[in-house]
């Protein structure tokens, strides 16, 4: 086990320079020089040439990968050009915001997730499976921002249970909650509807397996079956498929961000989007690529906890 | 089917072409998921009117999607104006007609490209295997990994906003599904022993790839594609919102519900419909996709 | 309850008048029979028989879309009428089953002994320290060596015949009254199911549980039952003890079934291969020792390396095919037998280099393919062609047969556009099939009408040489016997050698000239025929022979056979070096590994 955690810590390490070497470069290949595009069509060259100078632009390639890779290491991202702060700084204050709207989501999305789409497979071609199969797909089929625009108006502006726009000064466990209740159910429903897709297809799949008739053969009760037998192994691809889904939960944590006007990763990357903060986006693509590969760790690990084969290999 | 078959044999021989095989593939799976699928005409339906409404924008729309009125500015539906008025007096039931010209393109544009570049990496990637799969499906991973949203977000960023870089980004960031869907297939097909029995009748490698794979793997492809394209729809509609598109005026949906949202205290009907109309296109693509998957699913064949 | 005299006045099972339907097509009609306390009943038919059906009737565990009707009674009582939870009750408590595919059906990832001990709590056989306690006993029983520790591993840890011997445990484990074996042997290695088969008789002498012995090897059934019922179509066609069937049978279905059947030993007193239909004489020989041979294998070595610790490091090879040298002559076939995992199959498939052999040559018509390039290569594979054992999965399911015959003739330029038509026609004729059927697809047609077609196509290059990889293995018994015949025709007709890969022995000594042995990816015996057969001079040659079943009541072998494990592949670290190997020639032109 201990070798199997190694192995995976040691690979992950590996894919995370991996990407950052290959989002270095995108950046860099990319038509379009960062510079002009900061400072828009308007700038002198002079004036493009000193940014290009500022920013390191100026030096061989292979200068510039290492500098970046050793910032990256040091824990140096650059400094805003926005507001003139350390990226660092700018993305470990918000960090935790994010990561509380993921967490929320995400265990919104099983606590409903898992048990609707095992319904719904037990139930195959039934009432049950038909009614869970259109909710999930209109889940899968909102982009966040509508979902969170369609709560908005329904629960800010014509119920008016929580407030439009939240000071989000408020540091009260009830004030937080409040803060935090609609945008959680925002990402938590289409999480929600992709868990009960995979979970009930996965399901499916297994149930039609030579052991789950092995084990109705010997006696064993119906529930026991489908829960132990069944769901045990279901989750070997659930597990998977939550991972990547999780990508997508932290795509939409941005246009949720946006909409309930929560400070986040989101709002930051939209923001010096806006003010074309060239070094806060770079750091951005640096944040992210941290996420997903730690998000690939963590799926790989509790792979290796629900399927017995893996730590032998 | 026996009597069927007979008409698809190519006078004067037996060998279709490569091209012949892969359409009759794609259009088999699609006439049989609207055979057993009442959902499928459903998506089916819908997307043939939002098609329309796109094409045919010109001559149905009831105004013109740019024409400002400074006197009739976020209004509510009326006779007049049936889904109400943004901010600038124009009419949202036309901009939407129009909008869905943008999001119907750069949809299927996008996936266009990201269906030929990704098949065929799958397919030399899961054929030849080895290191150069092991190297080209690392790459391909990690990129789905990243969330499609935002790597769309920082390529159109990086590139640029325009109706190119907009397919251009979206395709990359599909590229790896359908590298993916088109690569397990293959090595499944490939121990499969009529591809060894190519091997040994001496057929080139190329051969078996686009003749006997390509085929096969076209339905599980051409799933993935409506699927994707749902989600081409809604990155799309996404970076509008967050003001990564054409230039204003030219309407967008995702830019129409932004500006929806932006006046939501004073009118809930420009946030609203905009909203609908993506989360219907969308729901069509995903509708279609799945009932191409039913019908190519063989555990669902079989019971049927 | 173990020892007491059968009871003849109720039958542990009672099938009568039973009817199944799938949606409105009847897969089991006018079913009826009796299973009687301590007895084994063997059920046999081809596929399409609906013996399996039954068997899964017998448990309701047929899908939802199943409808029954009649009566299955278990000691009197119709379960047809009993409750979800009553059946339950039955299920493992009173009859238990063993399914064909060991691989599958043990949960992945629940440890065996607990799925053990799961039978035993949900027949409420006492608390969970009892129940345990009972499961390893259990594990003694069936003979698991090292059942302590094995007990809490998983099911990928066991081989297919431990994981066999572990469904034995799980079902026994209640003392059912019945037992249902459905296929139970069928996926494992001749001297595997040897004992498997051994452990089954010993176990039902202990507890006088009655079995039904779901089978298509009528050399399983006449080793193992008392009684034998033959399926045909849903129906059942005989009824009758072992002896009585096995010496005359009633029903032609019956007697063709076991005219097709090949026995080993058989062929004792001739040297050639001989037709199903001229069983009454002798074949033509198509050999002639001084025919110049057309394949010359020397020392052929072919390994797969195996990934293991940080970072996937190359650690070892599987040594599948090891100094492999043999001959084939033309028109002449050489049998190539051996277990799963013996390198049979990789030996057949280096030969065309679909695997890429490590070392060793191989001289085909005076060329040696290892050395040739590309182009060459694809040149060289026209005159040696390859059958495989899935006749489902050899065709391209998206072409059409004659398109599938087609292109290769085209490809090579062996046919013009013009008269590739009227050849693909000859060939389909030729094999037996129609020249209308060239427009259909491969899922029209039946599992022994697809290898006909995939010989076709092998055909159409006109090879010298057919390597046949397992081609007749998973044909029914009556298909195989025609396809066998075809492939002897075809030798004849076309001066054909063949290397016929095959685990069945007497399948084996029905069509070859010369057989090789092989075991952990070497040949350890190799010469005539008649004389490997007759007189097999290794250990290995002899065990494997020892446990073929013979489809004859009258010769069972009740030598117990040792409890062990199938040989896995030869694994060695990256430095090994092979010792040295000496063949001896025992007789004339009959040679045996050293040991």
């Amino acid at each position: 086990m201990t070798a199997f955690v190694l192995k995976r810590i040691g690979f992950a390490v590996i894919t995370l320079f991996a990407v950052l070497t290959l989002v270095f470069f995108i950046v860099r290949v990319l038509p379009g020089d960062p510079a002009s595009v900061v400072l828009g069509d308007q700038a002198s060259a002079a004036t493009i040439e000193a940014l290009r100078h500022k920013l390191g632009l100026d030096q061989p390639l292979i200068v510039q990968y290492l500098d970046f890779l050793g910032g990256v290491v040091r824990g140096d991202w650059g400094v805003s050009m926005a507001t003139g702060r350390p990226v660092v700084q700018e993305v470990l204050n918000v960090l935790p915001y994010t990561i509380e709207l993921t967490l929320a989501a995400l265990v919104l999305g099983l606590a409903f997730g898992v048990p609707l789409g095992i319904w719904a497979a037990v139930n195959r071609n039934r009432i049950p499976d038909y009614l869970t199969r259109i909710v999930s797909l209109l889940g899968l089929s909102a982009p966040a921002f509508v979902s969170a625009v369609i709560l908005l108006l329904l629960f800010a502006i014509q119920l008016r249970w929580f407030p439009v726009i939240s000071s989000g000064q408020d540091t009260s466990l009830a004030g937080k909650l409040r803060d935090l209740t609609l945008p959680a159910v925002n990402l938590g429903l289409i999480m929600a509807a992709y868990i009960t897709r995979v979970t009930r297809s996965a399901m499916l799949e297994v149930m039609s397996q030579d052991y789950v008739r092995t084990a109705r053969a010997k006696g064993v009760p119906r529930n026991v079956v489908i829960w132990r037998h069944a769901f045990r192994n279901s989750l070997i691809p659930v597990v998977t498929v939550v991972g990547l889904y999780l990508g997508i939960l932290i795509g939409n944590s941005v246009l949720t961000e946006i909409v309930f006007n929560r400070p986040g990763l989101g709002k930051l990357i939209v923001g010096a989007l806006g003010q074309r903060d060239y070094t806060m986006l770079q750091g951005m693509m640096v944040i992210y690529t941290f996420i997903v590969v730690v998000i690939n760790l963590l799926t790989d690990l509790v792979y290796g906890l629900v399927d017995p084969r893996v730590q032998y290999r | 089917m026996t009597d069927g078959s007979e008409k698809r044999m190519a006078p004067g021989g037996f060998a279709q072409s490569e091209f012949g095989a892969v359409a009759t593939m794609a259009w088999r799976a699609v006439a049989r998921a609207f055979r057993m699928n009442a959902t499928t005409w459903v998506g089916g339906l819908a997307l043939l009117i939002i098609i329309a409404a796109a094409v045919l924008a010109p001559w149905l729309a009831p105004h013109d999607p740019l024409e400002q009125n400074i006197l009739e500015t976020l209004q509510s539906p009326s006779a007049l104006h049936w889904l109400g008025t943004d901010s600038y007096g124009r009419d949202t039931f036309s901009r939407i007609m129009y909008g869905a010209r943008l999001s119907l393109l750069i949809g299927l544009c996008s996936i266009l490209v990201a269906v030929v570049v990704g098949t065929l990496i799958g397919l030399v990637s899961g054929y030849f295997g080895a290191k150069l799969d092991i190297v080209i499906m690392q790459v391909m991973d990690v990129i789905l990994a990243f969330p499609s949203l935002i790597l769309g977000l920082i390529l159109v960023a990086m590139l640029g906003a325009s109706v190119t870089n907009l397919i251009l980004a979206i395709a990359f960031t599909a590229v790896p599904a359908f590298a993916r869907i088109a690569r397990a297939p293959t090595i499944a097909l490939r121990e499969r022993e009529f591809v060894q029995a190519g091997r040994a009748l001496g057929y080139s490698d190329s051969r078996i790839m686009f003749r006997h794979l390509l085929p096969n793997i076209i339905p599980d492809v051409l799933v993935m594609a409506s699927l994707w394209m749902a989600t081409a729809v809604r990155v799309e509609a996404s970076l509008a919102f967050i003001g990564l598109s054409v230039a204003p005026p030219t309407p967008t949906w995702g830019g129409m519900v932004r500006e929806g949202f932006e006046n939501i205290l004073d009118s809930y009907s420009l946030a609203l419909f905009p909203s609908l109309a993506v989360l219907i296109l969308v729901l069509a693509l995903n509708l279609i996709g799945d009932g191409l998957r039913d019908a190519i699913d063989p555990n669902l064949r079989t019971e049927s | 309850m173990t020892g007491a005299p059968p009871s003849q006045a109720t039958p542990v099972l009672s099938v009568e008048d039973l009817r199944i339907d799938f949606a409105g097509r009847s897969v089991v009609q006018d079913l009826g029979f009796t299973v009687n306390a301590g007895e084994t009943v063997a059920v046999v038919g081809e596929s399409g028989s609906g013996k399996s059906v039954t068997a899964l009737s017998i448990l309701r565990l047929l899908p939802s879309t199943a409808r029954m009707t009649g009566a299955i009674r278990l000691d009197g009582r119709d379960i047809l009428s009993l409750s979800e939870s009553q059946m339950r009750e039955v299920r493992g408590g009173q009859v238990s089953m063993i399914f064909q595919e060991p691989m599958t059906s043990l949960n992945p990832v629940l440890p065996v002994g607990f799925q053990v001990k799961e039978a035993l709590r949900y027949h409420s056989r006492g608390n969970d320290r009892e129940c345990e306690a009972e499961a390893l006993r259990l594990f003694d029983r069936v003979r698991i060596p090292d059942a302590k520790r094995r007990f809490n591993q998983h099911p990928h840890t066991f081989s297919g015949g431990m994981r066999q011997r572990v469904m034995i445990a799980m079902a026994l484990a209640c003392r059912p009254k019945l037992l249902i074996a459905d296929e139970p042997t069928t996926a494992l290695d001749v001297t595997v199911q040897a004992q498997i088969l051994d452990l089954l008789r010993e176990l039902q002498r202990e507890t006088g549980t009655a079995i039904l012995f779901i089978t298509h090897d009528m050399g399983v059934v006449a080793q193992i039952s008392d009684r034998v019922l033959v399926m045909r179509n849903g129906r059942l066609v005989e009824d009758g003890t072992a002896e009585a069937v096995f010496a005359a049978p009633e029903h032609p279905y019956t007697q063709m079934l076991l005219a097709a059947v090949p026995r080993l030993g058989d062929m004792a007193g001739s040297t050639g291969p001989r037709r199903f239909a001229d069983d009454a004489g002798d074949r033509i020989e198509t050999v002639k020792p001084q025919r110049k041979p057309i394949l010359e294998v020397r020392d052929l070595v072919t390994r797969f390396p195996v990934k293991g610790g940080f970072l996937s490091r190359h650690v070892g090879n599987v040594h599948a095919v090891e100094r492999v040298s043999f001959t084939v002559r033309e028109g002449e076939t050489l049998a190539l037998v051996g277990e799963s995992g013996c390198g049979k199959s990789t030996t057949g498939r280096s030969i065309l280099r679909l695997v890429e052999p490590a070392a060793g040559s191989v001289r085909f018509d005076g060329q040696d393919i290892l050395t040739l390039d590309k182009k060459a290569l694809q040149a060289a594979r026209r005159k040696i062609q390859m059958i495989f054992q899935d006749p489902f999965g050899s065709l391209d399911p998206r072409q059409t047969v004659g398109s599938a015959i087609a292109e290769p003739m085209l490809l090579h330029g062996v046919a013009t556009k013009r008269e590739v038509r009227e050849k693909v026609a000859y060939l389909l004729h030729r094999v037996g099939l129609e020249p209308g059927h060239a427009t259909r697809f491969p899922h029209e047609f039946s599992g022994g009408q697809r290898q006909r077609l995939c010989i076709a196509r092998a055909l159409a290059l006109q090879p010298k040489l057919v390597i046949a990889d397992e081609a007749v293995s998973a044909l029914d018994v009556s298909i195989k016997a025609q396809v066998i015949d075809l492939l002897l025709d075809l030798q004849d007709e076309f001066n054909l050698a063949y290397l016929f890969i095959s685990h069945d022995m007497a399948v084996v000594e029905r069509v070859s000239h010369r057989v090789a042995v092989m075991y952990l990816g070497e040949i350890v015996e190799i010469g005539p025929r008649a004389e490997v057969i007759g007189n097999p001079r290794h250990d290995y040659t002899r065990r494997l022979l020892a446990a073929v079943p013979v489809p004859d009541p009258r010769r069972r072998s009740h030598d117990p056979i040792p409890p062990g494990d199938e040989p896995r592949s030869p694994i060695h670290p990256l430095d090994h070096v092979a010792p040295p190997r000496n063949f001896v020639e025992v007789a004339p032109d009959h040679f045996v590994l050293a040991s």
